[in-house]
């Protein structure tokens, strides 16, 4: 096999390709009024990166907020949450109990 | 002071480094001092003293983007520990301090810096390197624009000679360990259910088993899909065939990149696995 033989073989593979996985996409629309599935596009995305639970929380979701929770601020250095305690009261008040 | 002057003054005195116990610093770096510097435009109460009213600011601004930056890199911090960590994380800030208004964009270089800076990771520098750039490439595929893929009557279109665009959620990453092994057990941690057997409630046990990681070659495909991030490992000539798409290659060339009798089959494979997950665009955008 010469070279443009090989070569238009490859390119005939590549619009093959384009076609039928365009078309397995366009099946794949989830239909008004059922329950998703599984469909193969699911499966060919390959391994979800989070854990269940975590999929659908927005990332960085305290970013920019003014919550100090898990910043471990105030006058507690470290990791705990100061959020509550009344340790992020920039007029140094202790926290009602 | 006018507000100008003050929202400056405050913005230079709460980004000023803390000092190694993590409190603010009594000088700064030209010997003025801090709680002359405070007590100039805060006021002391009952309770607080300017410096220490001021302090809480200071650290509040440090405890916060340290957090923005270990958020994104849960699995290299398990990897270094938490003092090696913070080390980085510290000197990494001091050279790229933050500059945009979304702490989105806080630790995008860290990958980068720590490439240059071995002496965070030392022997385990190249598998530190390869985690920080699969989880760098997580935030992107997470919040990446998805641009509408290309319909059938678009794809009739194209010839040889055309272009396609890679969907912008999409990361290639060719790494030298299998990270995303690793990545995943610090994400998805085991859970093991724990009964009790007079409440019978569940309770769930995460436990986190990080894999060994021994040098192996593997190409990774980083992407959002139906909203959640996945990857998929790809063989090299899948690989090196997206990338030059990427790059903007005509079909005919990126093919070419490949071409041979045995990779026929990869070929057609790549561009229907690339077409079906919609990662084919217009390569205008």
């Amino acid at each position: 096999m010469n070279h443009k033989t090989a070569s238009n073989l490859a390119l005939a593979a590549a619009f093959a390709g384009l076609l039928s996985g365009t078309t397995a996409r366009l099946n794949a629309q989830p239909v008004s009024g059922h329950e998703a599935g599984v469909s193969g596009a699911a499966i060919a995305a390959g391994v979800a990166m989070t854990a269940q639970d975590d999929q659908k929380l927005p990332k960085h979701s305290c970013k920019g907020k003014n919550d100090c929770k898990g910043q471990g601020g105030g006058k507690n250095a470290g990791k705990n949450s100061c959020k509550g305690k009344g340790d992020c009261a920039t007029d140094g008040s202790k926290p009602k109990n | 002071m006018t507000l100008l002057e003050l929202q400056r003054r405050m913005e230079q005195d709460v980004r000023r480094p803390l000092t190694a116990e993590l409190t603010m610093q009594p000088r700064t770096t030209e010997g003025e001092s801090m709680d002359e510097i405070a007590a100039a435009y805060i006021r002391p109460n009952s309770e607080l003293t300017s410096f220490e009213r001021l302090e809480i600011y200071n650290r509040q601004y440090w405890f916060r983007v340290i957090g923005a930056v270990s958020e994104d890199y849960p699995a290299l911090q398990a990897l270094l520990g938490d003092e090696r960590f913070d080390a980085l994380v510290l000197a990494y800030l001091k050279q790229r301090p933050s500059t945009s208004w979304t702490l989105r964009d806080l630790s995008a270089h860290l990958p980068q810096f720590l490439e240059q800076h071995a002496e965070f990771a030392s022997e385990q520098h190249r598998l530190a390197v390869d985690i920080a750039r699969l989880e760098w490439a997580y935030v992107e595929a997470f919040d990446g624009a998805e641009i509408e893929p290309l319909a059938s009557d678009e794809l009739a279109k194209l010839g040889p000679e055309s272009t396609l665009a890679l969907q912008p959620h999409l990361r290639l990453l060719a790494v030298d360990y299998p990270v995303d092994e690793f990545v995943l057990a610090v994400k998805k941690p085991e859970e093991k259910a724990v009964t009790s057997g007079a409440a019978q409630l569940r309770q769930a046990n995460v436990t986190t088993t990080l894999p060994a990681m021994a040098p192996e070659q593997r190409y990774l495909a980083v992407h959002r899909y139906d909203d959640v991030v996945y990857y998929r490992t790809l063989e090299e000539s899948e690989f090196r065939l997206l990338k030059a798409l990427q790059e903007r290659k005509t079909i005919a060339e990126a093919v070419e990149i490949i071409a041979g009798e045995e990779q026929v089959a990869t070929i057609q494979q790549t561009f229907a696995l690339s077409s079906e997950l919609g990662w084919f665009c217009h390569p205008t955008i």
